[in-house]
């Protein structure tokens, strides 16, 4: 609980991202992770069907990875420790939820990490940024042609409420289970200086 | 042409959730409520929260997230319980006002409750944890609102609730408000009319806390001298165990206000013993079976001097712009209320009365 504690004073460091993006990655599996495949050339880009309607090869390859996508929107957004990792408890939730044989599409995941943060955000804030601006965040420079529009993440935020059965509760035994990785180091700490102290 | 309606709502619902369909609204807030059955034949309640145009960008709203959240994670016999969570699409003739909204009704996001249907608590719109840190101020509706948030501050905690349940109490026992206010300034002076110029005391505990307006509105507002006036206001309506109740409750200070554990008389202290005495006095307690049930009011209509409630299966027929019709039928509902509070108060209260009607 110490460790809870002292862990969300902390500011966002990079491996809270990195095991944001490892973590949101492994919720569904997509046509092509990003996380793991990062600069690798597509061989030849999957035909896109027709009834999407839109084919769109120079956007698709400018796909920024999980980490840069969620970097950018910590830098954008100012979301804090707490509710930034509040969303691990939603993504992990939806994952429990989803079928195994569940595939999305190269963006889903992105999706998927941007809703649980949003709903994160409303749950726990008495005020939060609205979907459209919500949406401005979700670009990401040097990728010009990447972002969600205010209908694609007011559906994604739909969807997610969906899957999650509208069960947007978080105990604390959620948090002591999903920061555990973050808590331990803490704690350990904590431990020490106790004892230092008690010598 | 509702008929229809509600046919359609079915239709669409029975996709999503408990295939309810509405039979009848119940009450209209930041939402509206209906009665409705289920695909069981149960009667529970359809609270129908409606996403404006403008209020799209927004997603979700926030209060209805955070509602829907709270309701789920408390069980108790006096706090309704949620059955079931839909997003529909707004069709166009749902909307009470008809054909007002026909042409821009076409989907609109609508976020549906299913609820128990019971006597309880429902609405947890502005609910939120308590954690002791600074809060949002401007919460709770102003005739309820304690006096520290009426002057600003955000180091507020959970009494502020008692505050409102003793109002509410008061509520109960007059069948009307007992402090209508407009504005808080105004919500002040009916406070000190009521309860008379705080004591030093208090007003050092106010500060102490940290209420950004209390200097100011002590230099321009507060009038010396007022004399407490709860016990005359209520004496000829109850017992004089449920004044030392209901002050128990409405104390300046918030410190020295019940918490909810004294005012259920746990525990052993003189506050817990005082509401213990309350609680013991008759009439005690009834089972809510036992208890009379009332046509919601704000479902009446006055009708040639009669007033006329909707009836439990029909739905509305009544169309108008806005809130209009409404408006009216509460202001002719309310004028029937006695008030005995001394002839002045009784004129600027019965106006009040119906100036509230004009914010909403």
């Amino acid at each position: 609980k110490a460790a809870l504690e002292q862990f969300i004073h902390l500011p966002v460091e990079k491996d809270m991202v990195a095991y944001l993006a490892q973590k949101a990655s492994t919720v569904i599996r997509c046509e092509s992770t990003p996380f793991t495949a990062p600069s690798h050339l597509p061989p030849t880009p999957p035909r896109t069907p027709p009834q999407d309607g839109r084919p769109r090869l120079a956007e698709e390859n400018a796909l920024p990875s999980l980490e840069v996508f969620i970097t950018s929107i910590v830098d954008r957004s100012h979301v804090q420790v707490p509710t930034l990792m509040s969303s691990l408890v939603y993504l992990s939730r939806l994952q429990k939820r989803l079928p195994p044989v569940a595939k999305g599409m190269r963006c889903t995941v992105h999706r998927i990490f941007l809703a649980s943060l949003i709903l994160a955000a409303k749950n726990l804030n008495d005020s939060s940024p609205k979907n459209k601006h919500w949406a401005k965040y979700s670009c990401v420079r040097g990728y010009d042609h990447f972002g969600f529009s205010v209908t694609e993440v007011n559906l994604m935020e739909k969807q997610l409420l969906f899957l999650l059965d509208w069960d947007l509760r978080i105990t604390p035994e959620d948090l002591y289970t999903h920061l555990e990785p973050f808590l331990a180091p803490i704690r350990l700490r904590q431990q020490r200086q106790q004892e230092k102290e008690d010598m | 042409m509702k008929d229809s309606t509600s046919l359609e709502k079915a239709v669409s619902l029975r996709n999503q959730c408990a295939d309810s369909w509405k039979s009848n609204q119940l009450g209209k807030a930041y939402g509206v409520v209906y009665r409705a059955r289920d695909r069981n034949s149960n009667i529970v309640a359809l609270k129908q929260i409606r996403i404006l145009p403008q209020e799209r960008q927004n997603g979700i709203p926030i209060t209805a997230i955070r509602e829907i959240a709270i309701l789920q994670s408390l069980r108790h016999i006096n706090i309704i319980n949620i059955l079931d969570v839909a997003v529909g699409q707004g069709s166009e003739n749902c909307s009470d006002d008809g054909s007002e909204r026909r042409s821009e009704g076409r989907g609109l996001d609508e976020v549906y409750m299913v609820m128990e249907y019971a006597e309880q608590v429902a609405d947890f719109g502005m609910a939120r944890e308590y954690s002791p840190r600074p809060l949002t101020p401007g919460v709770v509706t102003i005739w309820y609102r304690s006096p520290e948030l009426l002057l600003g501050t955000s180091h507020y905690n959970p009494s502020v609730d008692l505050w409102s349940a003793g109002l509410i109490l008061t509520e109960l026992l007059l069948c009307t408000p007992l402090l209508p206010g407009d504005t808080e300034i105004q919500q002040l002076a009916l406070i000190v009319k009521l309860l008379g110029t705080p004591s030093p005391d208090s007003i050092a505990a106010l500060s102490a806390i940290g209420c950004p307006d209390l200097s100011r509105w002590r230099r321009e507002q507060l009038p010396q001298g007022r004399v407490d006036n709860l016990e005359r206001r209520f004496l000829s309506e109850t017992t004089k165990e449920t004044v030392r109740f209901i002050g128990g409750l409405l104390k300046w200070d918030p410190d020295e206000r019940w918490t909810a554990a004294e005012a259920l008389a746990k525990g052993r202290n003189k506050n817990a013993g005082e509401a213990e005495r309350w609680w013991r006095e008759s009439p005690r307690e009834v089972d809510k079976d036992l208890l009379p049930t009332f046509p919601e009011i704000r479902n009446g209509e006055r009708i040639g001097g009669e007033m006329v409630h909707r009836g439990t299966d029909k739905i509305s027929t009544r169309k108008g712009k806005g809130n209009d019709g409404a408006r009216s039928a509460k202001g002719a509902s309310l004028e029937s209320y006695v008030f005995d509070f001394g002839t002045d108060q009784m004129e600027s209260q019965s106006q009040r009365v119906t100036k509230r009607h004009r914010i909403r």
